[in-house]
């Protein structure tokens, strides 16, 4: 229990172990939110009076995979202002707060801060107050108990992705329609944001969260099953196959540079004589037309200097 | 052939069979096997009917002369593809269509005394009935507006959103629903082609109409088929013509029994239509009472 504090540890020791609940919501694409778990928890139920606040919503494009996935970016930003996840927050530390700002096009979806779904992903927050966040279902929401079996998780602890499974039942609804395949006929659940939670209810806790995006989700006559994968799914970043760097990679005059100058450049924007063709990072630029421009300003040096023979 | 086809058509020896065509134990009711059931680890079971068989019967027939074997391999053989009818003289005499799904096996257990054991009758869905099932009192279940846990189990349809809803003792004049539970499916103000259903799995059924000045007409529907048009402000039937065989309504009850086993659906359509006593337009569905 290394990392929890004394208010999560004492409750869990002097309880000597309860079967813990799970929660699962499930955020897709087209906004709706879902909230299942494997026990009824109604709204003002004692769990939920305690620290289980839901997810925040984020409305423009809750694909967050397609952040880091090589998708062009949509009309899309999260702003994060807490603790990231590591994936996720990367296009947005690049760019900073002022990412969406500075382009006119992007919009900022929501200012996430650093309660909600984020709280218990650390080790400093998550024992004390769960904050607030805007959800579809209220600050409370009504777990429905139609978790069946025990969700599954692989955690790899290495660039491999980490992945879960968890079943839902399909026989609720009324005499005429189920509730779960009609919801998978009415919303994509492929790429919802889906938040999981193992809530230890002696020391209100969850001792175990796991966020991500359904992969892939199954039908049958008993069930519903989703695949998840965590955020980190390397695999699927499209990056180029060399240093990214605010220098050019490239050799100066060779058919990937396609420069003609008699001048050597030095590897940098400001020396390049091919720009339409540089290679580099550019940390800085004139964005007066709302659009890529010419103008070639001299790069500032990175503030971090990192060494290109080291990978990592 | 078919339901007309009686294995046992008197309660006990017949002279012109030459034997007592009925068993002379066994009779299993299970129709559980229609029903699927899951439970999250906490939670509560959630079921669904997700088959429409009906009833079965592991039947022994101990100590009986050749010709009983005999008529149960003719039974058997004869209606491998089809149905007849067996009665249940015990059971109130309810009948049931099915044929024998297993082979007689008779053994020889004295001079001229043979038994056959563990004979599976099971009945068949979709199947015509000499006589449909009525005992209404020790044979229908009601299919509320909401299940126990307070869950609808009505579908609906309506033009403007959550026209339908489940409500308890509406303010609307006229007797109370003749139900344990008070909730029944309202809608208040209906566009015409507004619809509230339910799906059951067995025979007939029957639904007790609130009666009340604030209720208009509505359309009862059976797998789709029109059944009848029913003025709920009164009770009474609009239009004329022959019924549908089997159907019934008197004093705002509708009765349907000729109704083969099988999944139906029961759809009440309003017509936002005032009926024949007030103005109002609104329609009640109530508890779905089904034969089982």
């Amino acid at each position: 229990m290394g990392g929890y504090t004394s208010g999560v540890v004492n409750p869990m020791r002097a309880s000597g172990g309860l079967a813990p609940t799970s929660l699962l919501e499930v955020l897709t694409a087209s906004n709706t939110y879902y909230a299942w778990s494997d026990r009824d928890l109604q709204n003002g139920s004692a769990i939920l009076s305690q620290n289980t606040t839901p997810i925040a919503t984020i409305t423009a494009n809750r694909r967050l995979i397609g952040l880091f996935g090589g998708e062009a970016f949509p009309s899309f930003t999260v702003v994060l202002t807490g603790p990231a996840p590591i994936s996720a927050g990367e296009p947005v530390t690049i760019a900073g707060n002022t990412l969406a700002a500075a382009n006119g096009t992007w919009i900022i979806a929501e200012v996430l801060s650093a309660d909600s779904y984020l709280v218990e992903h650390t080790t400093t927050g998550g024992s004390g107050t769960g904050g607030t966040s805007s959800t579809p279902g209220g600050s409370n929401v009504d777990y429905k108990g139609w978790i069946i079996g025990q969700p599954k998780f692989t955690l790899t602890g290495t660039t491999q992705t980490d992945t879960g499974t968890i079943d839902v039942q399909n026989y609720s609804g009324n005499t005429v329609m189920r509730d779960v395949a009609t919801a998978f006929s009415e919303d994509e659940f492929i790429g919802a944001f889906i938040y999981f939670r193992l809530w230890r209810s002696d020391s209100e806790y969850a001792v175990f969260t796991f966020m991500g995006t359904v992969s892939e989700c199954d039908v049958s006559d008993d069930r519903m099953t989703l695949a998840l994968e965590g955020f980190g799914n390397w695999s699927n970043c499209i990056a180029p196959a060399c240093n990214i760097d605010a220098t050019c990679g490239l050799t100066f005059g060779s058919v990937e540079c396609g420069s003609t100058s008699p001048t050597p450049c030095q590897n940098t924007y400001g020396t390049c004589t091919s720009i339409e063709r540089f290679k580099g990072t550019i940390a800085q630029w004139d964005w007066a037309n709302q659009g890529a421009s010419l103008v070639q300003i001299a790069q500032p040096p990175p503030v971090i200097s990192h060494n290109p023979a080291r990978a990592f | 052939m078919a339901e007309t086809d009686i294995l046992n058509p008197v309660k006990g020896w017949s002279d012109a069979l030459g034997c007592n065509p009925n068993w002379s134990y066994g009779w299993i009711r299970k129709t559980a096997s229609n029903k699927k059931m899951a439970q999250p680890r906490l939670g509560r079971r959630y079921s669904r009917e997700l088959m429409n068989a009906g009833y079965s019967a592991n039947l022994n027939f101990i100590e009986q002369p050749y010709a009983q074997v005999l008529r149960l391999k003719q039974f058997y053989e004869q209606f491998q593809n089809g149905y007849f009818t067996l009665i249940n003289w015990d059971g109130c005499g309810r009948h049931h269509v099915g044929n024998f799904t297993t082979e007689p096996n008779e053994v020889e257990t004295a001079n001229g005394k043979w038994t056959i054991q563990g004979l599976l009758f099971e009945e068949a869905p979709e199947a015509r009935m000499l006589e449909y099932p009525n005992d209404w009192v020790k044979s229908s279940h009601y299919v509320y507006a909401l299940d126990d846990y307070l869950d609808p189990l009505v579908a609906n349809s309506s033009f403007v959103a959550n026209a339908w809803a489940a409500v308890q003792t509406p303010a609307l004049a006229g007797m109370s629903l003749n139900a344990p539970i008070s909730y029944e499916t309202l809608n208040a103000a209906p566009t015409a082609g507004d619809f509230a259903q339910v799906q059951y799995v067995g025979w007939g059924f029957r639904l007790t109409f609130r009666i009340g000045t604030g209720l208009g007409q509505l359309a009862v529907y059976l797998d789709g088929n029109l059944l009848i048009t029913i003025d709920q402000s009164n009770g009474t039937r609009v239009g004329s013509g022959a019924l549908t065989p089997g159907l019934t309504l008197a004093a705002g009850v509708l009765t349907a029994v000729q109704v083969p086993l099988d999944a139906h659906r029961v759809k009440m359509v309003a017509l936002a239509v005032a009926g024949a006593v007030g103005a109002g337009t609104a329609v009640a569905m109530p508890a779905l009472q089904v034969m089982h």
